[in-house]
């Protein structure tokens, strides 16, 4: 397959830029679960994470000459974009609508297991530890739902929320020793502890 | 290496996360005599795989063909502009804040009601002629700003040419009053709105429709 058959986000991004239609297509529906599923996160709310998602591709409309390819990938701009919106939604909403409830009754009605004690089990473990995600502090979250839930690299993180890679990474570990506290009662044992001088 | 310094690389491990091959191998000499951090490493990689199933467990946006087309219609409308406003709109959106904040002032300044444009003395050296304000009410059907400025009185002894939307102001709330402040212009501003003066000047004088917001939302060329 030819890069032209299959064009990177960048040269979207770039082709965007140009006023290419198609492009602005192909990259909205290549990217919109990314930019929705992040937004779920740090919105904890669907209809804010839909409105979000529609936001940073208008955004993108008018202001696809701002990405630079040489100094950030694509999938951590939009986020980016994302996170302002998000936190913009915040500050005027100040509460959000909770997914957990929605998000359990979801996977009650259409995940099916061979052993329904364990499926049982484990979407209620899934369920805990989305709880657990969703009430960590925005700045932690944000590391955990990019580093951990997006699979961004720390540099790629540290693009999208614009801060420094040690930052990071630090937010990375203490979201994760504040997860692995919050779970500890609910799976005694199963994470792990904090070491001395952890949160 | 104590477990305390390995902490962090031991989270960088469980994740995937190479923290370098030497590190790598150092951190894992370390937990092969380090039963805690074993121990740790395996609570860390049981931490990673969950979240792994929580990201493939989070829902997808519904497909909604309807915001699809209200983005596409957007791009549509985004791209039907001349190119040079969307050239000043991308480059110069701190000059267009700025010319917008002095007029704001220059309104704030002179709140009343004069007579139309011809009847007021011109300062040639001055940006702002601040005298030439044009009282205008938006009418309580809400029309576009587009038309809304074509609706202006022209001034009773000069035929103005036609206002072009300034550049941002279509995302701009609506219209409900202003006022039309005289200004002068940089000609290269002036161009790239997509004006075109009649005289090759570096300075040209412009009416610009300032809404109640102290925003510009049209500008059009004083003959």
């Amino acid at each position: 397959m030819s890069a032209t058959d299959h064009p990177s986000d960048e040269d979207l991004i770039a082709r965007i830029g140009r006023g290419d239609r198609g492009a602005f297509e192909a990259l909205y529906r290549r990217r919109r679960a990314d930019v929705y599923r992040f937004a779920l996160f740090m919105s904890g709310s669907p209809a804010a994470a839909d409105d979000a998602t529609q936001d940073v591709f208008v955004e993108l409309i008018h202001h696809a000459q701002r990405f630079r390819p040489g100094a950030a990938a694509a999938v951590p701009w939009l986020f980016g974009i994302a996170r302002n919106h998000v936190r913009r939604q915040r500050q005027r909403h100040h509460r959000s609508v909770s997914i957990r409830d929605a998000q359990a009754g979801e996977a009650r009605r259409f995940v099916v297991d061979d052993d329904p004690l364990a499926g049982l089990a484990r979407r209620e473990h899934i369920a805990a530890l989305r709880h657990a995600v969703l009430d960590l502090p925005v700045n932690y979250r944000e590391a955990i739902v990019l580093c951990d839930l997006h699979e961004l690299s720390y540099a790629d993180a540290a693009v999208a929320l614009g801060c420094a890679i040690g930052t990071v990474r630090s937010r990375l570990h203490r979201g994760r020793a504040l997860l692995a506290s919050r779970l500890r009662a609910d799976d005694e044992g199963l994470y792990p502890a904090p070491l001395k001088g952890t949160p | 290496m104590t477990c305390a310094s390995i902490a962090a690389d031991l989270i960088d491990l469980a994740r995937g996360a190479s923290p370098g091959p030497v590190l790598r191998a150092a951190v894992e000499r370390h937990v092969r005599t380090c039963a805690d951090c074993a121990a740790r490493l395996d609570r860390e990689r049981a931490l990673s795989a969950d979240m792994r199933r929580l990201a493939g467990d989070t829902p997808a946006p519904c497909v909604d063909r309807t915001r699809e087309l209200e983005l596409l219609a957007a791009f549509d409308e985004a791209w039907a502009q001349p190119a040079s406003s969307r050239k000043l709109r991308l480059t110069a959106g701190g000059l267009v804040g700025a010319i917008a904040a002095v007029i704001a002032w220059a309104v704030v300044r002179t709140p009343t009601v004069v007579p139309p444009a011809a009847a007021i003395p011109r300062q040639a050296n001055t940006s702002i002629v601040t005298p030439t304000v044009i009282e205008v009410m938006q009418p309580r059907a809400q029309k576009p700003v587009r038309q809304h400025a074509a609706s202006v009185p022209p001034a009773n002894t000069i035929d103005p040419g036609p206002f072009i939307v300034w550049p941002g102001a279509d995302e701009l709330p609506t219209f409900e009053s202003g006022h039309l402040v005289r200004v002068h212009l940089p000609a290269d501003i002036v161009e790239s709105i997509g004006l075109a003066p009649a005289v090759d000047t570096a300075v040209v004088e412009a009416d610009i429709l300032v809404d109640q917001g102290g925003f510009a939302r049209a500008v059009r060329l004083v003959p």
